[in-house]
């Protein structure tokens, strides 16, 4: 069934709720052979099991959380558009690093 | 106060520099990711149609993907022949592949395997972060040591893989 399935590149759901959380999920991955498109964009091979099993995961009732450790787990961090906060202090801390500094300068040359 | 500025101006674009960096590292490092794990376990058939059964899996092995339709896999077979000839194990793990394309392939070219896994629809090799043929791992005592994306040759062997073993 599963394999019939993914020749066809349909996915039945009798759910609407898992229906949207798959498309949700597909659209936050990144696709683990072309990493400048989602995983719903993409075609490759690799994506069209992942998405295969990403399908799989959700009919069976798998959290977000449970799919997407998976995919990390595999194709790393830089698979999931919204890195967690815990892992990725520096990359979210940045721009307000970066907004505090150029504010600083701001000030600092009004000063003058 | 002019001094601060002077400073800033010199610091900041250290700052992004070192973000940048840091940046290309985390990306080079999170290319692979599915390492010191167990190999995932499956009901596994060989190409010949047999059962692969646990002990088939045992000890100190090279697991690598390939497939009859992928062009830098034959670039590869001479020197996997040759890890063969000195006695490394090899197990093959025939990726989305015709079964009897891939048998053909082997007849055709010779087999450095002790046998190849029988992927069809690539779920297996997704369990083990597989994106596509060549791929090779190290497998040692059921954990997966090693995992190279493309064509291996002597300097990647003696690089990545002599190390481990």
């Amino acid at each position: 069934m599963a394999t019939i399935l993914a020749a066809n590149d349909a996915y039945h759901f009798t759910n609407p709720e898992d229906e949207r959380r798959f498309f949700e999920i597909i659209n936050e991955i990144r696709c683990p052979k072309c990493t400048g498109g989602s995983l719903a964009s993409s075609d490759a091979p690799v994506s069209k099991t992942l998405k295969q099993k990403i399908y799989e995961m959700v009919i069976d009732g798998k959290s977000n959380m449970e799919i997407k450790f998976y995919v990390k787990e595999r194709f790393g961090e830089q698979s999931d558009y919204f890195p967690s906060f815990s892992n990725n202090k520096l990359l979210w801390l940045m721009p307000l690093i970066f907004f505090s500094l150029f504010v600083l300068i701001f000030v600092l040359r009004r000063r003058i | 106060m002019i001094n601060a500025l002077r400073l800033a101006i010199i610091i900041l674009p250290i700052v992004g520099i070192v973000f940048f960096v840091y940046l290309l590292q985390e990306d080079q490092d999170a290319s692979i990711s599915y390492l010191d794990k167990p190999v995932p376990e499956s009901a596994l058939i060989t190409l010949d149609d047999k059962k692969v059964t646990q002990s088939d899996l045992t000890g100190t092995y090279l697991l690598n993907v390939w497939a009859s339709y992928c062009v830098p896999c034959k670039v590869e077979h001479p020197f996997l022949m040759d890890l063969a000839s000195q006695e490394i194990r090899i197990i093959g793990l025939n990726y989305k592949d015709k079964k009897m394309d891939a048998r053909h392939w082997l007849e055709d070219n010779g087999s450095p395997y002790e046998f190849s896994i029988y992927d069809f629809d690539g779920f297996y090799a997704l369990d083990l972060g597989v994106t596509g043929v060549p791929e090779t791992f190290l497998i040692k005592d059921g954990q997966i040591k090693v995992h190279v994306v493309g064509v291996i040759d002597s300097k990647k062997w003696e690089k990545d893989f002599v190390p481990h073993i």
